[in-house]
């Protein structure tokens, strides 16, 4: 199970090379069999084959895109059929209704990370604007352009669907587990380098912060794995829910290996009897991470039973007042790493033996997993790209018609996939658009380099077999870093034209060298427009994203504490949980120069106690019931509900208005008065052997909304520390 | 330079003094928004690249005017 860092580098360059392998033959073929069909536009073939496997696909996906292609094209190609022979004498007509399908389709493609359906909606868009522009200077022949696009699409689509069951399919569980091994393995070294801090009695270290970031950038992975698993593979969807409570078990984890990061123990002041306990505890954790990857390891049974033997002296002790000598912050700490302790087993415990459990594919009928949610309500985000879209395709069109720009053929399309790229990179891991100039840039000099590359090898592309081996050369090359890059990158945007320009050149005859220069002219043309408007309206830029999820995490975390019948509890729930992954996914594509890597850092210290208080206020939430039916904690507990509402209020404040609102309210008294009652709560425990049944209960209970009052304290130290202003606005041209 | 005819004549490749301008003044005004950027003032700014494309057509159209006084 376990495999050397040198194997599994092995084991994904095998997966690029593939990859890289079916663009190339799939590409190829393509072009020969529009070629020996004697196709119009044989260009678009090949064209299809590189968006379909642009991400390097998992088994069932290819069929299921492929059918929403054909259905996406067909409708394009009807809309674009309908549009320029009915509308084309009429401008406004014309343009609205483009602008309006354009808008829905951008908006569709946004919703393409939840379920595979969008997909067809962008298809209807790259369909419609293909047909416009190319038709718009020869109405008459609008038909046959989009009769042409459509047998294109299919003869593309016929050429990966052929060549890619010729290799072995990428298998998406072996990637799930590798994967997940590998956070276990890390979160072992963590749990074991805390444990040793608190001994030594040292802090955390940069080493330990890491580790920390490390894991969560796979915990992020495999969120991604998952989400794109859900939507893409057939097969794969019936492990989901197996994989789901895998992965929920390895962020349990993770968030309870953070909490131990956060405690301040003093070692040398615990009695030797619970020190023994935490060691003993330590080492039933050490089998239990061993038990993770073998299929032959200790029973899980035993271990738990081992545990729940530490456990029961602890509860013992408590009861017994064994523990009443610690100080109450002590004794508080000595809970919390105790609870830390106890959450990691009882994970491990459900971890155990993972190759296993991802083999077993019976017990997955068994747990549902729950569809997709269905996008009800109108995403503002969304429109926004929506608009954009629409917004390019008018201004494109607009140019081509009345300015008769070299190239026109690639502008428009060009200009919308380059605001579609731009638009969606956030959740791919890529920084939206700051640096789009730049890119852009790049992409005019990436374009010159083009031009020159192709005024030297054209009289060369008239051989047929010299031709193909450029265009597998260029294939195989997109497809393996294609497959490396995590999200859609602006040079995988550039590749895909440069392809189309290199067989619509059509070197069978002499080419112009001005076909070539009105080509790349195109191209750059309507990445220009697309950049330009994509960045100039409502940019998507990190740091303004950053902020803005976080205070929908407060504004979320405050409804927790609100009783108010019309709100769903589960919906808060999965918002609290999903919220800080987000803004764990945006954090990952802040760094973009020095300063804002320092911020990084600091965001990334943040996002596990933004778990952690999510986490701790759903179990407030559920305890809060109980806590009612105690005449006297429950009225005392709940008048903590007002301070940390008024303070999430503030910290919402905070990241919305990061100029006005400065500091953040204290909850120092809060956190005194908790440390009062619980010493309150300790102290006459042997005294009173009456009120020793409950004691212990009480004591967590008020234990916990100690926790929550240090994690918002925690919070708010590492929010006050961020530099918001100054990054809070718009850079990075 | 043909001042009749405002193109530069580079091995008979003939520049528009437009673009040459064009591209000085976006030059100048890539310079002006980094050198904002690395001392963080572009955050007193609504919208960078609103700013950065005034900028330009302002540099631009400066340059064009001044080599034709």
């Amino acid at each position: 199970m376990r495999q050397a860092p040198g194997q599994q580098l092995q084991w994904s360059d095998r997966v690029f090379v593939v990859n890289a392998l079916k663009v190339g033959l799939a590409g190829v073929l393509s072009l020969f069999v529009a070629q020996a069909l004697r196709l119009q536009y044989p260009e678009w073939a090949p064209f299809t084959v590189m968006v379909l496997m642009m991400v390097h696909p998992h088994p069932g996906s290819i069929a299921l895109k492929s059918l929403f292609r054909v259905v996406g094209t067909l409708a394009g190609a009807s809309l674009g059929v309908w549009l320029v022979s009915d509308y084309l004498s009429s401008p406004i007509v014309f343009l609205s209704l483009t602008f309006l399908i354009m808008c829905v389709a951008s908006y569709k493609v946004g919703q393409l990370s939840s379920a595979m359906a969008p997909y067809a909606y962008f298809l209807t868009g790259v369909t419609l604007i293909i047909v416009e522009s190319t038709a718009i200077t020869q109405p008459d022949k609008a038909w046959f352009i989009a009769l042409s696009r459509a047998e294109e699409t299919f003869v593309g689509i016929a050429a990966v669907l052929i060549i890619n069951p010729l290799f072995r399919p990428r298998s998406p569980r072996l990637e799930f587990q590798q994967l997940a091994r590998s956070a276990v393995d890390q979160l072992e070294q963590l749990t074991n380098a805390e444990l040793q801090h608190l001994k030594d009695g040292t802090g955390f270290d940069a080493q330990v912060m890491e580790g920390q970031t490390a894991v969560l950038r796979k915990l992020l992975t495999l969120e991604s794995l998952l989400l794109a698993e859900r939507r893409e593979s057939l097969y794969f969807q019936g492990n989901i829910a197996i994989l789901q409570k895998i992965r929920n078990s390895i962020r349990n984890v993770f968030q309870a290996v953070s909490e131990l990061t956060r405690l301040t123990l003093d070692w040398q002041a615990l009695n030797g009897r619970f020190r023994k306990e935490l060691e003993a505890a330590q080492d039933v954790l050490k089998r239990g991470f061993a038990n993770v990857g073998r299929t032959s390891g200790d029973d899980p049974s035993i271990l738990e039973t081992a545990f729940q033997r530490l456990d029961d002296d602890i509860s013992h002790w408590l009861r017994a007042g064994e523990l009443q000598e610690l100080p109450p912050d002590q004794l508080a700490a000595c809970l919390r790493c105790w609870n830390a302790l106890r959450g990691i087993q009882n994970e491990l415990v459900s971890l155990s033996d993972l190759p296993k459990q991802l083999q077993c594919s019976g017990e997955a009928a068994q747990l549902k997993s729950p569809p997709p949610k269905t996008q009800g309500k109108i995403d503002r985000r969304l429109v926004i790209v929506g608009v954009k879209g629409g917004l390019v395709t008018v201004v494109s069109l607009f140019l081509i018609e009345w300015l008769y720009l070299p190239g026109a053929s690639f502008i428009p399309v060009a200009a919308w996939l380059a605001v579609i790229f731009t638009s969606y990179q956030i959740p791919s891991g890529r920084p939206g658009h700051v640096r789009a100039f730049r890119n852009l840039l790049l992409m005019v000099l990436y374009g010159i380099l083009v031009a020159l590359v192709l005024l030297i090898l054209t009289p060369f592309l008239s051989n047929y077999w010299f031709m193909n081996l450029i265009l597998f050369c260029v294939l195989f090359a997109h497809g393996y870093f294609a497959a490396k890059t995590p999200g859609l990158a602006f040079w995988m945007l550039g590749t895909i034209f440069l392809v189309s320009i290199l067989i619509g050149l059509n070197t069978q005859k002499p080419v112009p060298f001005t076909d070539i220069v009105d080509s790349c002219l195109g191209v750059t043309t309507g990445f220009t427009v697309g950049v330009t408007i994509a960045r100039l309206v409502w940019p998507r830029l990190p740091q303004k994203e950053l902020n803005a999820a976080t205070a929908r995490f407060c504004d979320a975390a405050k409804l927790v504490l609100v009783e108010k019948p019309g709100v769903s509890v589960s919906s808060i729930n999965s918002t609290l949980s999903s919220l800080p992954m987000d803004i764990a996914r945006t954090t990952a594509v802040l760094g973009v120069n020095s300063f804002l890597r320092q911020e990084q850092t600091k965001w990334n210290r943040l996002i596990p106690v933004l778990m952690c208080i999510g986490d701790q206020l759903s179990r407030l939430k559920a305890n809060r019931g109980e806590s009612i039916e105690s005449q006297e904690l429950g009225p005392y507990l709940d008048s903590f509900h007002q301070d940390f509402r008024t303070w999430l209020e503030a910290l919402g404040r905070f990241f919305r208005r990061p100029g006005s609102e400065r500091t953040l309210p204290s909850l120092q008294g809060a956190i005194d008065r908790l440390k009062q009652k619980i010493a309150g709560l300790t102290l006459p425990a042997p005294l009173h052997r009456s009120a020793q049944v409950s004691a212990p209960e009480t004591l967590i209970e008020v234990h916990e909304y100690l926790v929550v009052a240090e994690l918002m304290r925690l919070c708010g130290d590492i929010a006050a520390s961020l530099r918001l202003v100054e990054y809070s606005g718009d850079y990075f041209l | 330079m043909n001042v009749s005819h405002p193109e530069f004549d580079i091995l008979g490749f003939l520049v528009p003094l437009t673009l040459v301008a064009g591209v000085v003044g976006f030059v100048i005004a890539w310079l002006i928004v980094a050198i904002l950027e690395r001392f963080r003032l572009t955050r007193f700014l609504g919208n960078v690249s609103l700013f950065f494309i005034a900028l330009s057509v302002l540099l631009a159209g400066l340059t064009d005017w001044l080599v034709n006084l």
